[in-house]
């Protein structure tokens, strides 16, 4: 069964590349450009993982995060942060939100999918 | 009769002698004394009247005491002065009062009423004290008490002012980091993508044209890390952690990413840690990076021979000497080595790319975990960085 990543990120540019670099390696990718609109997708699909910039307008990805967790239908998936700040405590602060990972921008093209792929829920061996 | 004479004499001769005593002695007291009528006609003033208003017997008995008026009291002040004391009350208080020369002295006064046989009063006694120093401490004290408080209001301004400066810097920092690497992350990402030939396959030189581009990506990224982080330390925004950690894996991280490096240049690269080296309280992450940077240093300014990473610890801190066979510095260019942007010797410069920031990022955050780093370099056969680091640092 495909993998599906929902990807929470303002910034087009990042947006395709991080979606074409996800397709490539299989996995199948929805997006959102803000942090409402993420939320509003991840309540109603089933995803195995959530990708979500630290830097988006109005509700920023610390905030996207903890209502993410606060939410029973969502509290599940493992959210993955990336941000471009990578100032004293983003790391802190991106887990003690509620992310399960952080990565930093720019992203390496050739590390990023393994990287993300640690941060997916292991499905046993039944 | 004569005895009795006698005795009255005798007796009348004691009463003398007292009165004398008395009144020598109210001469000689330090307060100001006067005596005046009801009206307050002077009739006596002593030694020390005279000293505090410099006015002689002569000039003013005879007088009202009004001549020592200085206008700084109100009609309502006197007349509520003599209300007092002709109702037979003793008054209190202090009044500004002005000498024979038209100086003015502050004198604290008690001036008692003395009641004949039949209870009127009929003169007064005034005992007066210069307390005009006083008046000039207390005055002083004020002042400076004032002045006390006015300093430190003016610093609470200066140090909200400084914090909002604080954080405007930081807020600015951090503007910067995500504006600048936005970008720069698709530049990198696409770049990558491209000659991973993830969309399809390009040619050699293509291969070699985006090869350039990712180079220069790179060296962008990390002068961008660099004027970030030397920005952060210079405005005090960068934190270092103080945790246990073990250096020997932090060490072998280091050089394990400089290793490829090392032997795409021919050049050996060896690290040799003491056996049971142990814990050090730092930020293990700032070690590994400054450790990162002289180890690349010593690559890229080495062409032939080796690097070495030397470690010699004892019970208080460690000492990590990154010795090469390079090409040395010269004694000139040691001072301005830590400084940033000095890159030394332009010609060197420009086979050796690098942001010139890496140094001074190095001694700064060396210095924020409480250690240093040291150079000694002889011109011609290589250079030998020391990075001291305390173990318990902090914790003393």
């Amino acid at each position: 069964m495909t993998r599906h990543v929902l990807l929470i990120e303002d910034n087009e540019q990042n947006r395709y590349l991080t979606t074409f670099l996800l397709e490539k390696s299989g996995y199948r990718v929805t997006s959102a450009v803000t942090g409402p609109d993420g939320i509003e997708l991840a309540r109603g699909g089933a995803f195995d993982l959530i990708l979500l910039d630290i830097q988006l307008p109005a509700m920023d990805g610390y905030a996207v995060a903890a209502a993410l967790k606060a939410d029973p239908r969502t509290r599940g998936v493992p959210i993955v942060a990336v941000t471009s700040h990578a100032m004293v405590g983003d790391r802190e602060k991106a887990l003690a939100s509620g992310a399960q990972g952080y990565i930093e921008k720019p992203i390496d093209p050739e590390t990023f999918v393994t990287e993300v792929e640690r941060f997916f829920p292991s499905r046993g061996v039944q | 009769m004569s005895d009795q004479g006698d005795a009255a004499s005798g007796e009348s001769s004691a009463v003398d002698t007292l009165a004398r005593l008395q009144l020598a002695a109210l001469d000689a007291v330090a307060n100001a004394v006067v005596f005046t009528d009801r009206r307050g006609t002077i009739l006596w003033v002593n030694a020390a009247w005279q000293k505090m208003t410099g006015y002689s017997p002569d000039e003013v008995l005879g007088q009202n005491p009004r001549i020592l008026k200085s206008g700084h009291q109100s009609k309502e002040f006197y007349a509520d002065l003599w209300r007092t004391i002709l109702a037979g009350r003793v008054w209190r208080g202090e009044l500004v009062n002005k000498r024979k020369d038209g100086s003015l002295y502050t004198e604290e006064e008690t001036i008692t009423p003395l009641c004949d046989a039949g209870g009127a009063v009929n003169h007064f006694i005034a005992i007066k004290q210069d307390i005009s120093d006083r008046k000039l401490a207390e005055l002083a004290l004020r002042e400076s008490e004032e002045r006390a408080r006015k300093a430190a209001s003016e610093l609470a301004i200066a140090k909200e002012r400084a914090e909002s400066a604080d954080r405007l810097k930081s807020a600015f920092l951090a503007t910067m980091s995500h504006e600048l690497r936005t970008p720069l992350n698709s530049i990198i990402g696409f770049t990558g993508i491209l000659l991973q030939e993830l969309p399809g396959p390009i040619n050699a030189e293509q291969r070699k044209q985006l090869e350039m581009v990712r180079g220069s990506s790179r060296h962008l990224l990390a002068l961008i890390n660099d004027v970030l982080d030397i920005s952060k330390i210079e405005a005090g925004q960068l934190e270092v952690r103080r945790e246990p950690f073990d250096l020997e894996a932090c060490i072998e991280r280091a050089a394990g990413a400089v290793r490829p490096l090392a032997e795409k240049k021919g050049l050996a690269l060896a690290s040799s840690v003491p056996v049971g080296i142990g814990q050090v309280v730092g930020d293990s992450r700032r070690v590994e990076q400054v450790l990162l940077n002289l180890l690349t240093n010593a690559v890229k300014f080495t062409d032939r021979g080796r690097v070495n990473l030397e470690v010699a610890s004892d019970d208080d801190s460690v000492r990590m000497t990154v010795r090469d066979t390079g090409v040395g510095i010269q004694s000139a260019d040691l001072a301005t080595l830590f400084q940033p942007f000095r890159q030394v010797g332009s010609g060197l410069a420009r086979n050796h790319e690098g942001t010139g920031l890496g140094l001074a990022i190095c001694r700064r955050l060396a210095g924020l975990m409480g250690g240093d780093v040291g150079v000694e370099s002889e011109w011609g056969s290589g250079s030998a960085f020391t990075f001291a680091l305390p173990r318990q640092w902090g914790n003393r």
